[in-house]
């Protein structure tokens, strides 16, 4: 697909728009199946001119964009959920809902509506239209994907169609600007039409009118049963030639959904995600790591000591390094994720996942959210965006965290190679060391299970949902796509919860900075700081489950992140040097100072315990709400407590106080 | 289940012929994936109902009924099917299966669409199985 092909960009979009196009632009909203190619069409309309929001209220995304016609009228479209039928069968869908009829909390009612159907599949497609006909709004009906059915062979006739419906009807392929163009071209007949109306009846137009009020109700199991009978007559009229089924899906399906070599191949397929997000990702997070500790000695050489440095410095430059180091594996991630989806292949793998997932509770398409959870959650828990229904993509966020990630390796070998004997067990077979780090990672599972089965028989409880899926025919994915997808997620997650996270992180710094040592100081300066003292408030509540003050004042700047709580057990047992120096005289020293039962202790509570703010912070942003990150801290706290607790207790009894 | 005579069933299934009478040459495929004595002859076929979850890989059949057998007419599970397009009628091809005790199923409705769904839910879709003779 050339350049060519995709409209230009200065065909009819002019860079800037005037105060009065920006003030009153018309609502057009797009509404259509999930697998209606919706979004594509969104992305060539509005190309990069496009806003990433929230719904008031709720954990929906609000996607719009501007677009501009030859004939000057300025359009806000908005891609809504896509959904089958305007009856909302979960929390995204009642978004279309709403908002098509004028119900959503500040959001008006849309001027025109354009309704995407895949061309391929009308019988299931074409009930929307004929419920949005109920609503009262001027329609538009986009055929997409008519070039796939013009290659089955399936000949429609649009005008009949036209005719049959009482809609405008066009054809488009939504990433060639042919049909895009005459869809445009329709849009301002449409709007052209509402403006003279407007003016008839005195108003100013794209402010909102008298519209004709909505018939539209919940359509019965009889009238659901009535609609098809309705869209076989039209299609009857219609389509000219059915010609021939697509068979290339139902091939590559035979391999990729076959019981056991489909399997094998998702099991490879996830296997090179999580190696792309483990390993791969590493190189550009050194490269980030090495500018950032580059620009700190630079200006840590340039500046005299004092405040300001050490807020620049350890606080802001620290705090920001901290947030960018998470865009290769968001980045990588996000690849993988809108590029299988794009093709057709996470409906698959979610039909695959379905029988073991299905078991707690879990959505199918929550697996690769889950599996990179064990890299990072933050990207893990941006993913949750990929499961479309609202329920469900928060109890994958809300245990995402569980799963073992890369930052809790540094504590966990620590405290293993502290107090863990480097023998073997069972004969000689397996290496204890190893058998314990093993037992870590399934507690996490495990635990990670539990509390979704948990969540969602207790407090998350929302009807059965049933599994009926549409599994789409294999797509070329677009390049377009995808990166106006990549571009769109790294936005949200700098400007959105990087901003929060920084403002944690100076914070955080400021605790541990503040107020300095006193002249005669025989502890380290970390112990007069106010993270010291919250440090010593904690150590009473921390005393039963074996936490000494250090530990406790460690875990204060230990919030950053989980890694850091070595080096900050380092600053309270006043070592210096750089970060493998510092760990390996750490081992030393604790492995004198602490019993082992503090030591197990410590490896329960750094199973559960949200010692990471950024995981809070991108908690925040993606439910759109501070109930959800709250409630995350206190379960995982509760739990890490409680388990930290049974673990002390049960090693001091068994005797390793 | 009681055969119905096969005129109860729309009309629409004839793949591959024109819907109007014009001139436009139809493409007659031998190898299309539906049986080509597609005549409603009840004496050629035999029409067995069952569930869809009965149904083995590679079966085809139309839908006589759909109601969820553990509740009453109009539950959820039955607006949902019938919104995917599992309506009386239509011509089901069961594709694939799940490996772990063959759930969820892939189910082609009318050549079309391609829909995932659990054995609970197909219990509640009845299909007319199409037998044919080689087997």
């Amino acid at each position: 697909m050339s350049d060519a092909d995709v409209l230009p960009a200065s065909a009819w979009r002019p860079r800037r728009l005037t105060p009065a196009q920006r003030l009153h632009p018309w609502r057009v909203a797009l509404v259509g199946g999930p697998n209606s190619g919706k979004t594509t069409l969104f992305n060539t309309l509005t190309r990069s001119r496009q806003k990433t929001a929230n719904y008031a209220g709720v954990t929906v995304e609000r996607k719009s964009g501007i677009l501009v016609t030859p004939a000057r009228h300025t359009v806000e479209v908005i891609d809504l959920p896509g959904s089958y039928s305007l009856r909302a069968r979960s929390p995204d869908e009642a978004i279309t809902r709403d908002v098509v009829l004028g119900r959503q909390a500040r959001e008006t009612m849309p001027d025109v509506i354009i309704c995407v159907s895949d061309a391929t599949n009308l019988g299931l497609h074409l009930r929307l239209l004929l419920e949005l006909k109920k609503v009262g709004r001027p329609i538009i009906l986009a055929l997409n994907m008519i070039d796939i059915a013009r290659r089955n062979g399936c000949l429609i006739d649009i005008e009949a169609m036209a005719r049959t419906l009482g809609v405008p009807v066009v054809a488009t392929i939504a990433l060639r600007s042919s049909g895009v163009k005459e869809l445009v071209t329709q849009l301002d007949d449409v709007l052209g039409q509402l403006t003279q109306q407007a003016l008839q009846e005195g108003r100013a137009p794209a402010q909102g009118d008298s519209a004709s009020p909505s018939t539209w109700k919940e359509p019965s199991v009889s009238e659901i049963r009535a609609y098809h009978q309705e869209i076989d007559q039209i299609l009857k009229t219609a389509i000219l030639n059915e010609g021939t089924p697509e068979r290339f899906s139902r091939q590559v399906d035979n391999v990729l959904l076959h019981p056991v070599f489909g399997f094998l191949m998702l099991l490879a397929i996830l296997f090179l995600i999580f190696q792309a997000v483990f390993t791969w990702a590493a190189v550009p997070m050194d490269w980030i790591e090495a500018g950032f500790a580059a620009l700190q000695a630079w200006i840590g050489s340039a500046m005299d000591d004092g405040m300001l440095k050490s807020l620049l410095v350890d606080g802001i430059i620290a705090g920001v390094g901290g947030v960018v180091i998470f865009l290769p594996q968001i980045m990588i991630l996000f690849f993988f994720i809108l590029l299988l989806e794009d093709w057709g292949y996470m409906a698959r793998a979610a039909f695959l996942m379905d029988r073991i997932m299905g078991g707690v509770g879990l959505n199918g398409r929550a697996f690769i959210p889950l599996l990179s959870s064990f890299a990072c959650a933050i990207p893990g828990i941006m993913g949750a965006r990929a499961i479309a229904h609202s329920r469900d993509r928060l109890i994958t966020i809300m245990i995402a965290p569980l799963m073992t990630c890369a930052a809790r390796l540094p504590v966990y070998v620590l405290l293993i190679a502290a107090f863990i004997p480097n023998t073997t067990v069972w004969g000689g077979w397996v290496g204890l060391q190893g058998l314990v780090m093993f037992g870590l990672y399934a507690a996490g599972i495990v635990s990670a299970l539990l509390v979704a089965w948990v969540l969602q028989a207790t407090w998350m409880r929302g009807e059965h949902q049933p599994l009926i899926m549409e599994l789409p025919s294999y797509k070329m994915p677009s390049a377009f796509n995808v990166m106006l997808g990549l571009w769109d997620r790294a936005w949200v997650f700098l400007y959105r919860a990087g901003t929060i996270i920084l403002t944690l992180m100076v914070l955080l710094w400021f605790l541990a900075s503040f107020p300095g040592a006193p002249a005669d100081a025989t502890q380290p300066a970390i112990y007069y700081s106010f993270a010291g003292m919250i440090g010593r408030a904690l150590e009473p509540l921390l005393a039963p489950i074996g936490f000494n003050w250090q530990i406790a004042i460690a875990l204060v700047p230990g919030m950053a992140a989980r890694e850091v709580a070595v080096a900050a057990l380092g600053t309270v047992y006043a070592l210096s040097g750089d970060e493998e120096a510092v760990a390996e005289t750490l081992t030393t020293v604790i492995a004198h100072d602490w019993t082992l039962a503090t030591a197990l202790a410590l490896l329960a509570w750094y199973v559960f315990a949200p010692q990471c703010l950024s995981t809070l912070a991108i908690t925040k942003r993606e439910t759109n709400s501070w109930t959800w990150p709250l409630f995350m801290f206190g379960y995982m706290m509760a739990l890490a407590y409680v388990a930290a607790f049974i673990t002390y207790h049960l090693a001091v009894a068994l005797g390793a106080g | 289940m009681k055969d119905d005579p096969p005129s109860s069933l729309p009309s629409r299934h004839r793949f591959g012929h024109p819907r109007n009478a014009s001139n436009i040459p139809v493409k007659d495929d031998p190898s299309s994936s539906l049986p080509s004595r597609h005549r409603f002859d009840h004496q050629a076929e035999r029409l067995v109902s069952q569930r869809l979850s009965a149904l083995r890989c590679g079966d085809s059949g139309y839908i006589s009924d759909v109601r969820d057998p553990r509740a009453t007419s109009g539950s959820e599970i039955e607006r949902r099917l019938l919104e995917m397009g599992f309506v009386e009628g239509a011509y089901v091809e069961m594709l694939h299966k799940g490996f772990l005790g063959q759930d969820p199923l892939a189910v082609r409705i009318n050549q079309s669409v391609t829909v995932a769904l659990r054995r609970r839910e197909a219990d509640a879709v009845l299909v007319k199985l199409i037998v044919s003779e080689k087997r």
